[in-house]
């Protein structure tokens, strides 16, 4: 269903994101993880076409056969909110505080020529107690400020799947809520894919989350793919030694037995990056090589970007 | 509570003011015995307290006091004028948001344009130029050489909408264009500061146009700045209708300041600059209620 093949976002010299392929059939999440910088964020933005305007995107991504990044702007919001749609990270500010939360609702559906703005408004209801907000007649009627973070990103989901697109992406939706509103809203993501069969591109900074919802995992890192595979695969056993830093990362245990374990160093800024492998400078196993040329993708349980597959411990 | 002060602040500044308004309604012909006869008629013997609370309680009862200089109360005097001064504000406030807030949007949707530097050069423009000077060369244009409109005076409301409103038309303009260029600049940087917000984007991702966005999402966000902008302007609206009625020949109440001035009608000068300070009052009372509309976070509860 979205292909997408040789992705390269640029900021003038700066390469934001080297050429990324992956591809989504319906139905299926890939969770793209990574930290703040590493791309993840502007690969949502580049298939949505909302990239800043000062951020160029060459390659192809094909929608069910239609290159977006060749279409012109009108086409683009015809197809915006229609056949893709986007939940975003920050709740409380990502819906209007000066319109009700139906009529957030219902604007896509008018817009795109679904329905008449009377029928949209009870669609924006039966939507709101869909995606289980208590009182729906009265959510409908309610301005943002006056619901929950978790409740706004509710409101944020019935948006997105109002017009029932093929393609949901949700950038970081649970990362600005509380552990417990988390697995709610993971909850019902998971059953609204089940219901639509819409494919989902579930972007978030955290493994944990991801291996709740994604079929496949993308590992970027610096602007470039480290590891793709299924995510049990990934998780169960990481071949790049970003993924192994990654998952050895993620804190467990008793916190006075078993000692954090950082990746050491810090995200390299991307402009007057080399060619090479992003992640050697913090690589345990980095060598020259990794340096002077970027790694060939290497096929096994995962596919992995690395010169040094079977040497190391990783980070 | 502001008027209380305003009251007393404006007693006490004609009370240091120099100048017997007796000896000047008299004139330099009059001797000392009919200028303090003319003192005990008015009042100003008695001392400044009992004056001011005179003043004050006479207020309550609709009793404002009797114009030195025109010998009839202040009250009709006022009313007589309000009816040119009230509508050439209002006409000229409307005129003002009206053509700020679509310059400053049409100016925000081409930001960085050829469109968006006229607009904002015209604005600049508009700054610079006093509005009196405005209203000498509207008067000049569409008075004189295009006949369209009256020059000056005004032909009160009894004789018809049309004539009354067309005489206010220029000034109205003339006093609206330097503020409506305020606040068409107020409008692009306000416009083009939300068009960065989050929700911004999410109605981008909805599948609107940018156009769209700016018209639906950004225009009502923004307005909370202008809205206050516009409380603000309201004084400096009220003082180019002194300087507007002036040069349009408009009996309103500016004139009217003037002439009580002029004649030092102590009594006329008090009443009026309170009526100003009233009416500032008044619009940013209604200013904070607008808030609420503009922005439901602001409403204290829900209806």
């Amino acid at each position: 269903m979205l292909v997408v093949d040789n992705l390269g976002i640029s900021l003038g010299q700066t390469r934001a994101l080297r050429p990324l392929s992956f591809s989504l059939d319906a139905g299926e999440t890939l969770g793209i993880v990574g930290e703040s910088g590493s791309g993840k964020s502007i690969t949502a933005l580049a298939i949505m076409g909302l990239l800043p305007e000062v951020m160029q995107a060459s390659g192809s991504i094909l929608l069910k056969g239609e290159n977006l990044l060749a279409l012109d702007e009108s086409s683009l919001c015809a197809l915006r909110g229609r056949r893709m749609a986007m939940i975003f990270q920050e709740p409380m500010t990502a819906l209007n505080p000066v319109m009700t939360i139906g009529r957030q609702i219902a604007e896509g559906l008018v817009l795109h020529g679904l329905m008449t703005s009377e029928a949209a408004a009870s669609e924006a209801v039966r939507l709101i107690e869909r995606v289980g907000l208590p009182e729906p007649e009265l959510r409908a009627h309610s301005y943002p400020h006056e619901l929950s973070g978790g409740q706004r990103q509710r409101a944020m989901i019935a948006m997105a799947i109002s017009c029932r697109p093929a393609l949901l992406i949700a950038d970081e939706p649970t990362s600005a809520l509380d552990v417990t509103v988390q697995a709610e809203i993971l909850a019902l993501l998971r059953e609204i894919r089940e219901e639509t069969g819409m494919g989902m591109l579930f972007i978030s900074h955290d493994l944990a989350v991801i291996s709740k919802l994604a079929n496949r995992t993308l590992v970027l890192y610096g602007g470039a793919a480290m590891e793709m595979g299924e995510t049990q695969a990934l998780l169960a056993a990481p071949r790049h030694p970003y993924t192994r830093g990654l998952i050895a990362a993620i804190p467990r245990g008793n916190a006075h037995t078993t000692p954090l374990r950082p990746i050491r160093g810090h995200v390299p800024e991307l402009h007057g990056l080399p060619d090479g492998c992003p992640f050697h400078g913090r690589c345990l196993t980095g060598t020259d090589l990794c340096r002077r040329s970027s790694p060939a993708p290497d096929v096994a349980s995962t596919t992995a970007w690395c010169h040094h597959l079977d040497g190391g411990q990783g980070a | 509570m502001t008027l209380a002060v305003a009251a007393l602040v404006v007693f006490w500044i004609l009370e240091v003011l120099p100048g017997d308004p007796a000896a000047t309604m008299l004139g330099i012909s009059a001797t000392p015995e009919t200028i303090a006869a003319l003192r005990t008629e008015l009042g100003l013997d008695q001392p400044p307290v009992a004056r001011f609370l005179g003043w004050i309680t006479g207020m309550f009862s609709g009793q404002l006091g009797i114009s030195y200089a025109y010998r009839v109360p202040v009250g009709g005097l006022i009313a007589e004028r309000v009816a040119v001064t009230l509508p050439l504000a209002v006409l000229a406030l409307m005129l003002a948001s009206s053509i700020g807030i679509a310059l400053g949007t049409l100016a925000a949707s081409k930001a960085n344009s050829v469109i968006d530097s006229v607009v904002m050069g015209v604005a600049q423009l508009g700054l610079a130029i006093p509005n009196f000077w405005f209203g000498l060369l509207f008067v000049l244009l569409f008075s004189v050489t295009l006949g369209w409109f009256p020059s000056g005076g005004f032909p009160g409301w009894s004789g018809g909408i049309l004539p009354a409103f067309q005489a206010l038309v220029l000034p109205a303009l003339a006093l609206a264009l330097p503020q409506s260029a305020v606040l068409a600049r107020l409008t692009r940087s306000s416009l083009l500061e939300t068009m960065g917000e989050d929700y911004i984007r999410t109605a981008r991702a909805k599948g609107l146009t940018r156009g769209q966005t700016l018209r639906r999402h950004a225009l009502r966000n923004a307005l909370v700045p202008v809205l206050t902008m516009m409380g603000l302007q309201f004084s400096f609206l009220v003082a180019g209708t002194i300087i507007m009625e002036n040069v349009f020949a408009l009996p309103g109440l500016g004139r009217l300041l003037v002439q009580a001035i002029g004649g030092h009608d102590l009594i006329l000068i008090k009443n009026l600059v309170l009526l100003f300070v009233g009416a500032a009052v008044i619009v940013n009372a209604i200013v904070d209620i607008a808030y609420g509309y503009a922005d439901p976070r602001l409403r204290v509860s829900r209806p």
